[in-house]
């Protein structure tokens, strides 16, 4: 089908991947909770870098081997091994470590506008989303839908997208400012 | 939220306290969208909050990154529930005890609730209370906990905190608000 196509044809042809992102998260009613801005980064195998920068300044990075929080106000950070990080963080996926198949059944889900949609449906639990969706134009990935089983729904959209971008491998390093202590976490 | 030059200092902050504080408890129905970072010895976790107040009833959603829940708390005067993402749902009286008890910390919600607005709680004596130039709260000891407010949103009347911090034995629990929904 035409999703699961654009899908692995985004796979095979992404080494990295440079975007401007919107993200919006919505209760079960539908009604935003919270909308934030910024920018986001993956180069294959495993690494990601989603740094928010409006309403607040937050970064989570996945340097291959471990996946780094870490929110300015809060000068707090967190690391934990990446293993464990791919149920809770659905966007390792995108960096397309290893087969996707493996860890989830893909469905079609449909077209809208320029848009195909494929349903990413885990195959084992321990995934924090019931419903994970991605919907990509001919170019790339453009939308990305999670809904975990409150009902509660987190919509983004990416923008300014560039498929292999020369993204440099400190760009997926994370030093902890001085005054930060880093929590071990899992 | 931008944060115009610092309110001027009133000439009797205690009676601009008793004007805030009396503005401020008539206030049911208000939103906030913020982020909780809680340090419970050696401890760390964060989080993102959207707390919704009507009379008496809240509801509180704490989640993580990509929007996951991590903790749903709905409450009024006659009892509260918590939905917990491993799927539990469990309900009590207080609010409070059911946070501790399933939790495993403190998160003195009844008490929040009046803090988080930078007035004391009406139940309960305020132990301690210092006031800032313009008559707002930088400390109050209410209930066993020390609040701190560093810093106040000036843009709006009266003015919102927009850093605090809460300290009970070892829990310190900092909180930022990126968004305040009150009706004038």
């Amino acid at each position: 089908g035409e999703g699961r196509q654009r899908l692995e044809s985004f796979f095979q042809e992404m080494d990295t991947f440079r975007a401007a992102f919107e993200q919006v998260v919505t209760d079960e009613s539908g009604e935003v909770m919270q909308r934030s801005e910024g920018r986001v980064y993956l180069k294959r195998p495993g690494r990601f870098r989603w740094d928010y920068e409006t309403p607040y300044r937050q970064q989570i990075i996945a340097d291959g081997e471990s996946l780094w929080t870490y929110d300015a106000d809060l000068a707090q950070a967190t690391v934990q091994p990446m293993g464990e990080a791919l149920g809770r963080t659905p966007t390792l996926l995108l960096t397309g470590d290893g087969d996707l198949q493996e860890a989830f059944r893909l469905e079609e889900a449909g077209t809208q506008g320029d848009l195909a949609w494929v349903e990413l449906i885990p195959r084992e639990g321990g995934t924090d989303f019931e419903r994970l969706r991605i919907g990509l134009d001919g170019r790339a990935v453009r939308e990305m839908v999670l809904e975990d089983q409150f009902g509660q729904r987190t919509r983004i959209r990416f923008s300014q997208r560039q498929m292999n971008p020369g993204i440099p491998e400190s760009r997926f390093r994370f030093e902890p400012p001085a005054d930060v202590d880093v929590m071990q976490n899992g | 939220c931008a944060v115009s030059p610092p309110q001027p200092p009133v000439d009797d902050a205690e009676e601009a306290w008793r004007d805030r504080v009396a503005e401020l408890s008539s206030r049911d129905e208000w939103r906030l969208q913020g982020r909780l970072a809680l340090a419970v010895g050696e401890e760390r976790w964060n989080a993102h909050m959207r707390w919704q107040q009507r009379d008496a009833a809240y509801d509180i959603r704490v989640f993580g990154p990509f929007g996951r829940q991590a903790a749903r708390l709905q409450g009024d005067e006659d009892g509260v529930v918590l939905h917990t993402r491993e799927g539990g749902t469990h309900r009590a009286r207080d609010a409070d005890g059911l946070v501790y008890h399933v939790l495993g910390w403190r998160l003195p919600v009844s008490g929040l609730r009046y803090w988080i607005l930078g007035i004391p709680a009406p139940h309960g004596d305020l132990e301690d209370r210092d006031l800032d130039a313009a008559g707002r709260a930088s400390r109050l000891r209410q209930g066993g906990w020390t609040v701190r407010y560093q810093r106040y949103d000036e843009t709006r009347r009266p003015a919102l905190p927009d850093r605090m911090t809460l300290e009970y034995d070892e829990i310190r629990l900092r909180l930022v608000m990126d968004d305040w929904r009150m009706d004038p």
